[in-house]
């Protein structure tokens, strides 16, 4: 059997990775095909609607501009999934290629990498965050790369930790004996072996980046109004919590449910992969 | 003005039961049921944003304006009606417009001890003049001199019947302090010395403003009303803090953190208005929503551009969507209910969506992103700016809503160097001085440079006819409408709050913050 039919067996066994794997697809599913499906424009203002109880033409009702909140809910989710996908991204190839080099080469390189990650994870992550979506200024462009920034050292640590063993194994030395480069050795020999803790890392730090963001955006860091995005729709929606609360309460159980099915299959994930836990 | 109840809940019922007595026996009796005001305790008072600066002659952001009006006096000021009234002048003699004589008061003493004489006038005025915000207001000044300790003639170099308005406007305040205090400080003001009732203590910024009670203070005769009349300081130490989120400044007011709350929207209006222990208001105000153009390095230079933004904003929607009704749209910067308001100022261009597209294409513009700077601490321009950019974009503007802090913000503006941004003007007594100082190209940061409003401008100013400067003011409000330097959009709203521990305090449709005449029972 294929490795990757073995894992989603072994996975598909409790029900919580399938209602994991579930919510993670639902949000998938909305950021993707979301904004084709919406009923409306997410920033369209209709002054007389406002502030609508949800109904049958407004499933989500209506904020504070006369807006749909199930629109903006849909579009929000391709914004703050998409951030959040983005940064991971972006962190892993930067953060993973760090470690992979330091672990690999050992040595000065490997001193310089992981120092250089102490400090960045000295501090802690949203104050980080926060500080560099400052100083590039406000916009989603700014989250992705301050979040990416955070979360690269994260990656680079795992890495390190997962290339450490590998580059001892016989099958490497073998590899340079014939004669096989660095970069040869590294992506062809030494990444493969180190993937499944990518995987566990990617996903776990997903979830806690999808947070990060929705709170930046709170912040008034992220894209300026009227762009939807879920935590800039919870930011929004709070003057009318008590008067309102539907304004805030979609976006906010978007969030939630995402955030969860993540840390759901993030822990399937690692119980799969993860060799010491089997 | 909106007068409410004055006195606390469990006193309510009592001040009730002794009106009706006294209806029927004597009218005086009412003011012995009210409660004897308490000399003492702190006043918390939560404010949208910090303070930019202390300099208030040259710095006229509202928020410093909030503490500092309780700090320092003019020369003359404006009661609650907005007529110019006796401050630290008593009285006072014009003769053809041209040569004003100030009858000081006498011992009044300026919180570092000193007796307030004409030299501290003249000096105050001669700063003003120099860099103050609204210099070019003070610009007419040929002679200033001190006859004796207690007069101060000014002589005119042409006669300008906005003079005494000039001086009473609060913002870019024409503060009166002690000769040399600028020159002690290295020329910017960051300790305020001034003679109200109140003294400067601390600023620590982002934190707090404090003020303590001024023993010395003499109250002036007369009734209050606005910033003029007896001024009264109760509260031992004022605390001005800044709560930049509004939800979370209603919610301090709510739990008591603190005493009284400024900058409060209709969301939060809405949420407190039936909380227990607090009394809410959310009044029109005589505060304008305008829009200015940056005329400088921005592509609102062009003004058929101008007019299609101007076109395409449905200001009877902004205005209701704002403040939920409660505002009005402004055709003009001209008050309602004033003598130079007529049928001619309350014209306006109108909301015409076809006619800014065929604009739009005449001007050339060609989808360029144009920003509308908002700051954070203004709640209602937030919103505003968000319904301005969906109707701008309707048109075919691609418009962005660009938030930022007070200090960023207060920067931009004056560099001159922004597309659009909104902004509240706080009330004035006259509406030349908002068109002249804002918009002459003597004085303005916003590169607006029309000789034709120079001309018009000054032409106000030396008129002292009154069907005579209203028949210029409508000639300014035409050039306003169809060359758009800036776009008036709608009366706002005061959103303010207290506890029922505070007491004597006064919502003020023009908004501020007066803490004079207000005790505390905690």
């Amino acid at each position: 059997m294929r490795p990757i039919l073995r894992v989603f067996r072994r996975a598909g066994r409790t029900w919580v990775s399938v209602i994991g794997a579930l919510l993670l697809a639902a949000s998938i599913a909305a950021a993707v095909a979301g904004p084709a499906v919406a009923p409306g424009s997410p920033i369209a203002i209709a002054i007389p609607d406002r502030l609508e109880a949800p109904n049958a033409r407004h499933w989500f009702g209506t904020d504070q501009y006369g807006r749909d909140v199930l629109s903006r809910t849909l579009w929000g989710g391709r914004y703050s999934i998409g951030a959040a996908f983005t940064a991971v991204m972006l962190g892993t190839v930067v953060g993973g290629l760090l470690g992979l080099l330091g672990g690999y080469h050992g040595g000065r390189a490997d001193w310089v990498i992981m120092r250089a990650s102490d400090v960045f994870l000295a501090f802690p992550a949203l104050l980080l965050a926060i500080g560099v979506a400052a100083v590039l200024g406000s916009g989603m462009k700014s989250i992705v790369i301050a979040l990416a920034i955070v979360y690269a050292p994260r990656m680079a640590r795992v890495m390190r930790g997962a290339a450490l063993p590998v580059r001892q194994m016989e099958y490497i030395e073998a590899a340079r004996s014939e004669g096989a480069g660095a970069g040869r050795i590294l992506l062809r020999h030494v990444l493969p072996n180190c993937i499944p803790a990518l995987i566990v890392q990617g996903s776990i730090s997903f979830s806690q980046i999808l947070l990060a963001e929705a709170a930046l955006s709170f912040l008034g860091l992220g894209e300026p109004p009227p762009t939807p995005t879920w935590g800039a729709m919870l930011s929004e929606g709070k003057d009318f919590l008590t008067t309102a609360p539907w304004v805030s309460i979609f976006p906010g159980l978007c969030i939630s449910a995402a955030v969860l099915g993540l840390n759901l299959v993030g822990d399937t994930l690692r119980d799969v992969l993860d060799p010491r836990l089997s | 003005m909106f007068a409410h109840a004055w006195w606390g809940r469990r006193w309510g019922m009592a001040a009730v039961a002794a009106v009706l007595a006294a209806a029927m026996v004597w009218q005086p009796a009412l003011f012995a049921a009210a409660p004897q005001p308490r000399v003492g305790g702190t006043l918390k008072v939560a404010l949208a944003s910090d303070a930019y600066s202390l300099d208030i002659q040259v710095a006229p952001d509202y928020e410093n304006r909030l503490a500092l009006m309780n700090v320092i006096e003019q020369l003359v000021t404006l009661d609650g009606g907005v007529n110019v009234s006796p401050a630290l002048a008593a009285s006072w003699e014009i003769k053809d417009a041209k040569v004003y004589t100030f009858h000081l008061r006498r011992g009044v003493k300026f919180h570092n001890g000193k007796e307030m004489t004409a030299d501290d006038v003249i000096y105050s005025l001669q700063r003003f003049k120099d860099k103050g915000y609204r210099k070019s207001d003070l610009a007419g000044i040929d002679t200033m001199e001190a006859p004796d300790p207690y007069t101060v003639r000014i002589t005119l170099k042409a006669p300008d019947g906005t003079f005494l308005f000039s001086l009473a406007n609060p913002v870019g305040t024409v503060t009166i302090m002690p000769k040399g205090l600028a020159e002690e400080q290295g020329g910017t003001i960051t300790h305020p010395v001034g003679t109200g009732p109140y003294q400067f203590v601390e600023w620590a910024r982002d934190r707090y403003i404090v003020l303590k009670r001024f023993a010395a203070y003499k109250p002036w005769p007369g009734k209050p009303s606005g910033f003029a009349g007896a001024k009264v300081p109760y509260a031992d130490e004022v605390r001005f803090i800044p709560i930049k989120d509004e939800s979370v400044r209603g919610n301090a007011l709510a739990t008591g953190d603190v005493d009284i709350a400024d900058g409060l929207g209709y969301p939060t209006y809405s949420r407190l208005k039936s909380a227990p222990g607090l009394k809410v208001f959310d009044v029109p105000s005589f505060t304008i929503t305008e829009m200015r153009f940056g005329h400088k390095k921005s592509l609102m230079a062009n003004r058929t551009l101008r007019q299609a933004v101007a076109y395409a904003i449905d200001k009877k929607q902004l205005a209701d969507g704002v403040t939920y009704g409660l505002g009005r749209p402004a055709p003009s910067i001209v008050l309602p209910g004033s003598a130079l308001y007529d049928s001619f100022t309350s014209k306006d261009a109108g909301y015409d969506p076809a006619k800014a597209r065929a604009l739009l294409a005449q001007s050339g513009y060609k989808g360029e992103v144009l920003k509308i700077n908002v700051s954070t601490s203004a709640p209602l321009d937030g919103s505003a700016a968000v319904i301005i950019q969906s109707m701008l974009k309707a048109v075919g503007i691609n418009a962005q809503v660009n938030t930022m802090e007070l200090a960023a913000w207060v920067q931009t503006w004056l560099t001159g160097n922004y597309d659009m941004f909104i902004n509240d003007l706080s009330f004035r007594p006259d509406p030349i001085s908002i068109y002249r100082p804002l918009w002459s190209s003597k004085s303005t940061p916003s590169g607006y440079n029309n000789p034709e409003w120079d001309r018009l401008t000054s032409a106000v100013a030396l008129s002292t006819s009154l069907p005579q400067r209203r028949a210029l003011i409508d000639q300014i409000h035409e050039l306003q409408v169809s060359d758009l330097p800036f776009l008036p959009l709608f009366f706002g709203t005061v959103g303010q709050g207290y506890r029922d521990t505070v007491h004597g305090y006064d919502v003020w449709a023009a908004g501020y913050v007066r803490v004079w005449n207000v005790w505390t029972d905690k």
